[in-house]
């Protein structure tokens, strides 16, 4: 309420008044900061959840692409192939050099004329092979072509890769992120994918003509 | 007592209050449109990554389907009639297309197409059809780029032009394009004694020659009237062997071959004994071996434990169906005979076993075809046969080897499956790409032709190749059976 003064003018606020108004603005003012706060670290969040999703969306279709065009495939653990149903953490793919260059194959810049495919004996081929890796490098997935590396998975997303044969001669993939979240103390965006994939030698290793 | 001005001094504090409330709302929404703005912009790009993948998988298998549908028009060779340009011509020249819709039906999402291309190409003297298929899936959603390049260089969609024709699009779409090799299937495969996958295994004493069952000059008719069998003294020297392995020199261990060796590239070492050349160059088509696709048997003998069976043949339009769970001879006296109708002399019978056959025995033990007998078999399971002591292992009673076709279809790339002979002569055709053929006849014959995908032999075991096989038809019958297939990543 505001008072006259003695000279016909209010008298502005009392110190009660003050504190209390203060009081108010400071409580709404910490309300709107841990709000303001705890959006910041949702959108955050949620950036992160997409863009994880968006990884993992392209190393799933990085494998199913080049997993189905393999003539050959190696699952090694510490640099040692596995075989059977032990895990490893790289998938080493034999794929047609399909492109007369000798740029990588997934390099669109520039020709993209293909080898002429040749017979010998019971193989079709288009000249070489290129060898395809996928592994984990300080939490980013790698995927090197014909000794180029790039990462096709950000290393924010602590990344794991896990590789296997299943009984049926599927190879089973496995994409994992483990993210710590924005300001929720030691929680993680965590999300895995299996994929089952198989090479298709099933054509090439029988490819023949007469 | 309130003063004169005091309500207009209220009034304007009202006023100010009011503007500084105007001012905090509209902060507090425009941070809100912010945050939300923020939230749909995430939800898009996460949407938009979503759909690119989604529609670029629908591209692979757009693309697929019109590999299989130029197939389809392959195995009939109705290429006009499907409403492609044309039929393929020679090696070099332009390829025939067609174009096909697949779906339009889903709202909002644009058209699935693809766009075939067929030519010929010729590898190993053989006329192969090269087909590229693109599959097309438009995107819905504008020509707007995924969020990160990566994404890009992954899916390469065609958002304003095509990238590889340049024309320009009303709608961004995602394409993809496989190329696909298909050969001619293998209409008469057996043009060799015997021909493997992997290199052979023959021991120093094995031989080969041939023979030709409907030649008199290169055979002998007696005691039969319409065709011949071996004959020593008419042999001939076309007993041609022949591995597609090209990956290893290998050694012949001096084996006595009247007739060729045939190879892709590979060096054959101790070939002392081969009468003709040592060919490079060979091109060959395995023929593919499927399971039978019976719906109705004339009988179903379930799986045969040492228990004997009588089958009786069929004409040669008809012939009598028998399935086997498996066969297991080991008994003296157990044996699957076949024999003719009453009052007929020739007859045609098809047998296929599921399981494994195993056939060890002595005094008629085994399976018996009567003279006369034309026997189709297929074995889907591991064969080990042996005669000797009297056993039959399998006779073939016309002692001529295109009366007893064998395909057997079990066995694949990473495991293949044991064809075992052993002991006693055999005359027939066996068809086993995925199989291991071994033949531990020592001082025994085997008459015919033999695909495998390996090939042992012991010491002594002797190899006569029927030159009349070289135009039996397998039976696949025309058309075409794809060989490679490969991504067009760019």
């Amino acid at each position: 309420m505001i008072f006259p003064s003695t000279h016909g003018r209010p008298a502005g606020f009392t110190l009660v008044e003050l504190i209390v108004g203060m009081g108010v603005f400071g409580v709404f003012s910490a309300g709107l900061m841990v709000a303001w706060t705890a959006l910041q670290a949702n959108a955050v969040n949620a950036a992160t959840y997409s863009h994880r999703q968006s990884d993992q969306m392209r190393v799933i279709d990085y494998l199913k692409r080049d997993i189905r065009r393999a003539s050959a495939v190696e699952i090694y653990n510490g640099g040692t192939v596995v075989a059977g149903s032990n895990p490893g953490t790289e998938l080493a793919l034999t794929v047609p050099d399909y492109y007369a260059d000798a740029r990588e194959d997934d390099n669109a810049i520039g020709s993209s004329t293909p080898n002429n495919p040749t017979l010998s004996a019971t193989a079709v081929s288009y000249g070489g092979t290129m060898l395809v890796r996928y592994y984990v490098t300080g939490g980013a997935i790698i995927r090197e072509e014909a000794g180029i590396q790039r990462p096709i998975a950000d290393a924010n997303g602590a990344f794991v890769l896990s590789f296997r044969w299943e009984t049926d001669g599927d190879i089973l993939s496995q994409i994992f992120y483990n993210q710590p979240l924005s300001g929720s103390g030691s929680q993680t965006l965590r999300r895995q994918v299996d994929i089952v994939g198989r090479q298709r030698s099933d054509l090439q290793a029988s490819s023949s003509a007469m | 007592m309130i003063s004169a001005n005091l309500i207009p001094r209220i009034r304007s504090a009202a006023a100010q209050q009011s503007a500084s409330a105007v001012i905090g709302a509209l902060a507090v929404l425009a941070v809100t449109l912010i945050l939300v703005g923020t939230a749909l912009n995430f939800a898009s790009q996460g949407f938009r990554t979503s759909h690119h993948s989604s529609r670029w998988a629908q591209a692979s298998h757009a693309a697929e389907a019109g590999a299989e549908i130029a197939l389809m028009t392959a195995q009939k060779n109705s290429w006009t009639a499907d409403g492609w340009s044309g039929a393929p011509g020679a090696t070099g020249a332009a390829a025939v297309t067609k174009s096909v819709t697949l779906s339009t039906d889903v709202p909002g999402t644009g058209s699935i197409g693809t766009a075939i291309a067929v030519d010929t190409i010729t590898m190993g003297s053989t006329d192969w059809l090269r087909i590229r298929a693109t599959g097309n899936a438009d995107l819905s959603g504008g020509a707007i780029a995924g969020s990160d390049t990566r994404d890009s260089m992954l899916r390469k969609l065609s958002l304003r032009k095509d990238r590889k024709s340049g024309t320009v699009l009303t709608t961004p779409r995602a394409s993809r394009t496989v190329e696909i090799l298909a050969a001619p299937k293998a209409a008469m495969p057996f043009k060799h004694a015997f021909v493997s996958k992997a290199v052979l295994d023959l021991q120093a004493l094995t031989t080969s020659d041939s023979y030709d069952s409907t030649d008199p000059a290169k055979s002998d008719y007696a005691p039969f009237t319409y065709y011949g069998v071996y004959d020593a003294a008419k042999k001939q020297s076309n007993g041609d062997i022949a591995t597609t392995d090209a990956t290893l020199p290998w050694n012949l261990n001096d084996a006595y071959i009247s007739g060729d060796i045939l190879t892709p590239n590979g060096t054959v070492n101790q070939t002392t004994n081969v009468s003709g050349a040592i060919n490079s160059g060979l091109t060959y088509n395995f023929p593919d071996e499927v399971s039978p696709d019976w719906t109705t048997v004339t009988q179903n003998h379930g799986a045969v434990n040492n228990t004997s069976a009588a089958i009786v043949g069929g004409t040669e339009a008809s012939p009598t169906l028998h399935q086997f769970d498996s066969i297991n001879l080991t008994n003296a006296n157990t044996a699957i005979t076949i024999n003719h109708p009453a009052g007929e002399t020739e007859s045609w019978v098809e047998i296929w076993v599921t399981g494994d056959t195993y056939i060890d025995g002595v005094n008629l033990t085994g399976i018996n075809l009567a003279p006369g007998v034309h026997a189709t078999v297929h074995f889907g399971g591991r064969v080990e046969v042996k005669g000797g002591g009297g056993g039959y292992g399998i006779k073939n009673g016309s002692q001529l080897p295109s009366s007893l076709v064998i395909h057997a279809y079990g066995g694949s790339s990473g495991a293949p499956k044991d064809f075992i002979l052993a002991n006693s002569d055999f005359w027939g055709v066996v068809s086993a790409p995925w199989y291991q053929l071994k033949f531990d006849m020592a001082g025994k014959d085997a008459y015919g032709s033999f695909l495998g995908w390996k090939v042992d032999a012991t010491d002594g075991t002797r190899f006569h190749y029927d030159e009349s096989l070289s135009t039996l038809t397998h039976g696949e019958g025309p058309g075409y059976s794809v060989r490679s297939w490969v991504e067009a990543v760019r």
